[in-house]
């Protein structure tokens, strides 16, 4: 098991350096870049950023520099927002994205797994036929989509929720509903499909053989085969939920980093933008190896 | 008489139209008997044990009869073609134990052998886990797997085949049921594993008082195994009877040609 | 190994076939596919055909008509936007950049991620291993982001916007197509091919992608879908299109703006993108399952 987490830790060094130099070469490359100076800004914020990226210096050292500042988690000033870091806004905005995205890949699989299983047992019924067209609802219609439609109908015509904000916790149910909406019909899809074949393998007539219960069959001989795609799944799904929230925070008005990262995108706060694109490129890369030593804990077959 | 076929038929609803496996078969097992099911793959004898135990595809469509005797003197048969689910789930791994053809992915790969062996002790014997654990692991010395106190804690993917097999034994006679139905149990395996693996089923079930009902392609393995024999083609029983008069004097072309295709050293 | 389940569940669906007549005869009985195509072909009509059939254009602003909900008193079918501009030819004229851009792409992404995904299975090897895992590299990161960095960098374009996303949407492609490369690579026929003096790229061409047509059109017609979504999503930030050009995506950030006086703005442009997304999602879900009935 350690060796085998050594082992994959070992495979996310060249992701995360092709990340760091990707970034790195954009923001040079970059017309009108803070570096090339094409751009008026306050003298203190450029002189700052001077002092800060050692801009006369050789660019191999200026590259190594940057590494050195990341590998502290020190994303620099903003542009945008005076007298304050790209660190305090991660700080500031984490929490609230953090909790929108647990929820949502929670509701997710709380909805996705059952529900997919159950479209699997009642392949090609009503039951299924209505399971996959909700999904393929779910995976159609974006984000962008639902929540206003939602705040429209629980918000503005009903009083039922607020429409946005974080004032309580009643603020966090419309954003999460919406953004699990497409994680949720994915693992539904991906837990049918796991699951039909899981249901044709041998091994599930031996259990029905030994007289099991059908309680026993599904919870104890299906599921936890069944459960290894959608397991896989979650690495992606945690890109696609950080990428989700930026929508949802931006259309609820949610002071999370998703805001933060299209407020700077829109004004053009390049070390705003380059910081959080850091950021959530270390929180994928560190949840893939999460979900890949959990991929490796639950099958038995992976060899260390 | 512990089990009573009569007019067994099997048909399956398909993409294509409905397309009939086993047409009418019908014949019985005593207690303690072995009777052989032979016929090339497609001949329906698979069907038919999984008939039995309720396991076919949602497609397939049984009509007939299948009447397992009483546990207890003077209670009724069970009627098997059509059964609640309950009342197959107290027959399946208790009463009729089944070990089939690829002991590869019979074992479910996720799960270490006690949890799959102690489970069924647990859900027909109602032991605890403990006593489960014994028992099973007692099973496993039984068919002879070497260190079974420590093995029992592996995963399937640990064993060889025929090592899987062995576990397969020793779950299905776990709970000492009165009909073992073997499927193709040795198909799959190594030619010098084959007779190891029978070996053990013979001697376990002379032990227990089991009755076998083996389905195989392969006569030789009947011969050895069996004092009757079924005959088996494209869904058609077309031969039935003792050992000696099917293989000395049968009745069916089909069966003098199944004999005249088993290699003699003689040639 | 932890796999990605998508494609794998993809490339099992479609495993080894053409589209031959069978696959188009049960295409043709699965009614929600048929009714899709239907419905996607109108849209495209509307889209296409759309803005010629009425006198106003997306970008002229209509002041006696602000904010009309929609009518056919005015001429304005769809109603008009806060500064009075005409709701259906804008999301027409918004669906043909959608459209366009979700096509194009998909191209692109199609194109290369055959010729890696099949290269890196035709060869094999230790090349095919470093291609590979160079994908498996580029799967983790985070690709939305680095798209807006660059369009943050670089400015906002259409071009840059086909590229970016041509860039991400090839990583399923190559993945797929390799697997099925590998597994075409064994057949006999193939074999016999190459042990007649074929060269690679010949047996590619005649052999590999033929066989991988059927899968090829299953992928297209998701990966439109896809396209189209995150075209969308960086309009909806406003990061995509710049006024006053439109597309879907800046039509709903627009109708979100002023749901509360306006719903109509925010709803027929979303009725719009949602219809199309299904449409393509079941078109391709249809294909998938007519080129493997077993699935189904």
């Amino acid at each position: 098991m350690l060796a085998y987490t050594i082992k994959r830790l070992l495979g996310a060094i060249p992701t995360l350096f092709i990340l760091l130099t990707l970034s790195f070469i954009l923001v040079h490359a970059a017309p009108g870049s803070p570096f090339s100076m094409a751009r008026e800004m306050p003298p203190e914020v450029k002189a700052n950023l001077e002092a800060k990226y050692h801009l006369d210096e050789p660019i191999y050292e200026q590259y190594g520099r940057y590494l050195l500042n990341i590998a502290h988690f020190d994303f620099g000033p903003s542009y945008q927002y005076k007298d304050t870091t790209v660190n305090d806004l991660i700080a500031e905005g984490f929490p609230v994205s953090l909790t929108i995205g647990g929820f949502a890949l929670l509701l997710a699989l709380v909805l996705g797994v059952p529900l997919g299983m159950l479209a699997a047992v009642r392949q090609n019924r009503i039951t299924d036929y209505l399971c996959s067209a909700i999904a393929l609802g779910g995976i159609s219609m974006p984000s962008f989509v639902i929540a206003p439609l939602l705040i429209l109908w629980a918000a503005v015509y009903n009083d039922w929720l607020p429409a946005g904000g974080v004032d309580s916790w009643q603020s966090y149910i419309l954003p999460v509903i919406t953004l699990a909406a497409m994680f949720t019909a994915y693992i539904l899809r991906i837990m049918r499909a796991s699951t039909i074949e899981v249901l044709r393998s041998n091994f599930v007539r031996t259990a029905r053989a030994k007289g099991l219960s059908t309680a026993r069959v599904y919870g104890v001989h299906i599921l936890p085969a069944a459960i290894l795609p959608v397991v896989s799944y979650l690495g992606p799904a945690a890109a696609a939920i950080l990428t989700g929230s930026v929508v949802i925070e931006e259309i609820f008005g949610m002071p999370g980093i998703g805001r933060f990262f299209v407020n700077g995108a829109l004004n053009r706060d390049y070390t705003l933008v380059l910081g959080i694109t850091l950021f959530y490129g270390l929180i994928v890369i560190a949840f893939n190896l999460v979900v890949d030593l959990i991929y490796g804990w639950l099958d038995p077959r992976v060899t260390y | 008489m512990l089990l009573d076929v009569q007019n067994l038929k099997i048909d399956f609803e398909t993409h294509a139209g409905r397309v009939d496996a086993v047409h009418d078969l019908s014949f019985s097992i005593d207690r303690g008997e072995a009777v052989g099911i032979v016929g090339e793959s497609g001949s329906g004898k698979s069907q038919s044990v999984l008939a039995l135990m309720g396991l076919l595809a949602g497609n397939a469509r049984v009509s007939g009869s299948a009447k397992l005797a009483s546990a207890q003197a003077g209670e009724p048969s069970i009627e098997l073609v059509g059964a609640k689910p309950r009342v197959l789930r107290r027959v399946r791994g208790a009463r009729i134990a089944m070990i089939f053809q690829d002991p590869m992915t019979a074992l479910n790969p996720h799960l270490k052998i006690s949890t799959q062996m102690i489970e069924l002790l647990r859900t027909h014997r109602g032991m605890g886990r403990r006593e489960a654990m014994k028992a099973a692991i007692e099973m496993m010395e039984a068919v002879r797997i070497p260190e079974a106190a420590r093995r029992i804690k592996y995963y399937p993917h640990q064993f060889s085949g025929g090592m899987r097999q062995r576990v397969m034994i020793a779950m299905a006679l776990s709970c000492e049921p009165e009909l073992l139905i073997a499927d193709e149990p040795t198909t799959a395996l190594d030619v010098t594993v084959q007779d190891e693996i029978l070996d053990v089923i013979a001697e376990l079930r002379e032990r227990t008082n089991t009755a076998l009902l083996l389905i195989t392609h392969d006569l030789g393995v009947v011969a050895g195994q069996c004092s009757r024999a079924l005959v088996m083609r494209a869904g058609d029983l077309v031969e039935h009877g003792s050992i000696d008069k099917v293989f000395n004097a049968p009745e069916a072309e089909y069966t003098r040609d199944l004999l005249a295709a088993i290699p003699r050293l003689e040639g | 190994m932890a796999k990605s389940t998508q494609q794998e569940a993809m490339e099992k669906a479609v495993k080894g076939n053409s589209l031959g007549r069978d696959a188009m005869r049960r295409l043709a009985a699965n009614k929600a596919a048929i009714a899709s195509i239907a419905v996607l072909g109108l849209v495209v009509l509307m889209v296409i055909v759309g803005p010629w059939l009425t006198p106003n254009n997306y970008y002229s602003q209509d002041y006696d008509a602000i904010w009309q909900a929609p009518t056919l008193a005015h001429g304005h079918i769809f109603g008009t936007d806060s500064v009075g501009r005409d709701l259906f030819v804008r999301t027409m004229v918004g669906g043909r950049i959608s459209l366009m851009v979700g096509i194009v792409t998909a191209f692109v992404s199609l194109l290369i991620g055959v010729a890696y995904g099949a290269t890196a299975g035709f060869i094999g090897g230790r090349i095919d291993g470093f291609m590979m895992r160079t994908v498996d590299i580029l799967y983790a990161l985070p690709f939305m982001f680095l798209v807006i960095l660059m369009v943050v960098f670089f400015g906002q374009s259409l071009f840059l916007m086909f590229l970016a996303i041509g860039a991400v949407s090839w990583l399923d492609m190559a993945r797929i197509v390799r697997g099925q490369t590998l597994t075409i690579k064994q057949q006999p026929y193939v074999e016999a091919a190459r042990m007649a003096g074929a060269s690679g790229t010949a047996i590619i061409v005649r052999h590999i992608v033929p066989n991988l047509l059927g899968l090829i059109v299953v992928y297209v017609t998701l990966t439109i879908p896809q396209v189209i979504l995150f075209e969308s999503f960086l309009s909806f930030l406003g990061l995509g299109v710049q006024e006053p050009m439109t597309s879907w995506g800046a039509l709903i950030n627009d109708g979100v703006g002023e749901m509360g006086r306006a719903p109509w703005l925010l709803v027929i442009p979303s009725i719009f993108l949602a219809v199309t997304l299904f449409c393509f999602n079941f078109i391709g879900d249809g294909l998938r399952d007519a080129l493997d009935p077993n699935d189904r």
